[in-house]
């Protein structure tokens, strides 16, 4: 008897992907402290938003309308990822896959990317903040009234959600390329069939 | 010397003044008076008051040289030279804030 074909990096991949989705409501992929607590950005693909003051927070409609990108994005590559992951060999499992392997990774890229073109920009500005680690951070005297300087403790991180964003992204390749094997697999595996011994009986008769 | 301050933080959350300080100077005269700062960090909780007490240090020779050249004069027109201030972990620092009020002389 044949057990069931299961992509296992596939299912993983489609569980933790899910799992990413849920945790970065709550906890976002980097952070920016700017204070003590005075003024903070937490940036994911799925809930960015702004605290100020430890506080008030808020969120601006075109990032939201991003996060809710992600947010479907993230989505229907965790799900359509299950449900190749427990249907590896079907016809159309490899057009599932093609689909939903990417999506972590792009959008992995596309956050990381959007990071760093944005602290290009402040530093252009005459900001330096950088992606992990604490500095100071002066504001540019073109931006500040005569006499007046300010400067603030800035400190960034990258946080549990986004190194999890990043196992889902590798278990999705891995998955891609454990495909490769599981498709070798016959779609039908040949039945043993035992050679009929035929036994005549012959009856005697006294 | 204290210079008691009433501060209210609309604020959330609390917010905490590590440093404060500053030169202070004749409004009219720019000639340097002393200087304050403050005596401790305190922390102000979210929708509290608090007073800031703020000591500070006079030059007794220079008000008595202010009171002898201005006979009659109950106080001096202050501004704020080299104003730094830590508040919540921002650095702030103004070279100079004028007229923030009038230092009393003892009549």
């Amino acid at each position: 008897m044949m057990g069931r074909s299961i992509n296992w990096f596939g299912l993983s991949a489609g569980i933790i992907t899910l799992i990413v989705l849920v945790i970065s409501f709550y906890v976002p992929w980097w952070q920016l402290t700017i204070g003590q607590n005075l003024i903070k950005v937490n940036a994911s693909p799925v809930n960015t938003n702004f605290g100020l003051f430890g506080g008030a927070q808020f969120t601006v409609p075109l990032i939201w309308a991003l996060n809710l990108i992600s947010i479907l994005t993230f989505t229907a590559s965790g799900m359509i990822m299950l449900i190749y992951s427990l249907n590896p060999t079907k016809s159309y499992s490899k057009h599932l896959l093609g689909f939903s392997y990417k999506k972590p990774l792009y959008v992995l890229i596309s956050f990381v990317a959007g990071l760093v073109v944005i602290i290009m920009i402040a530093g252009f500005l005459g900001m330096s903040i950088l992606l992990m680690g604490s500095t100071t951070l002066s504001l540019p005297t073109q931006f500040m009234p005569s006499g007046i300087s300010i400067n603030a403790l800035v400190s960034g991180s990258f946080q549990l959600s986004f190194y999890l964003a990043i196992v889902a992204a590798a278990l999705c390749i891995a998955a891609r390329l454990y495909h490769k094997n599981l498709a070798k697999i016959p779609k039908t595996a040949p039945e043993t069939t035992a050679s009929p011994t035929e036994t005549t009986a012959t009856s005697v008769s006294a | 010397m204290l210079f008691p301050s009433t501060l209210l933080t609309p604020l959330t959350n609390g917010i905490s003044i590590d440093n404060l300080s500053a030169e202070i100077t004749s409004a009219d005269y720019s000639v340097s008076l002393g200087n304050i700062s403050l005596s401790q960090p305190i922390n102000i909780a979210s929708g509290e008051t608090s007073i800031i007490n703020v000591s500070g240090v006079l030059n007794q020779n220079t008000i008595s040289q202010f009171e002898a050249q201005n006979p009659g004069v109950n106080g001096i027109n202050i501004s704020l030279e080299n104003l730094n201030a830590d508040v919540a972990g921002v650095t702030v620092h103004m070279d100079q804030v004028n007229d923030v009020g009038q230092l009393q002389l003892p009549g």
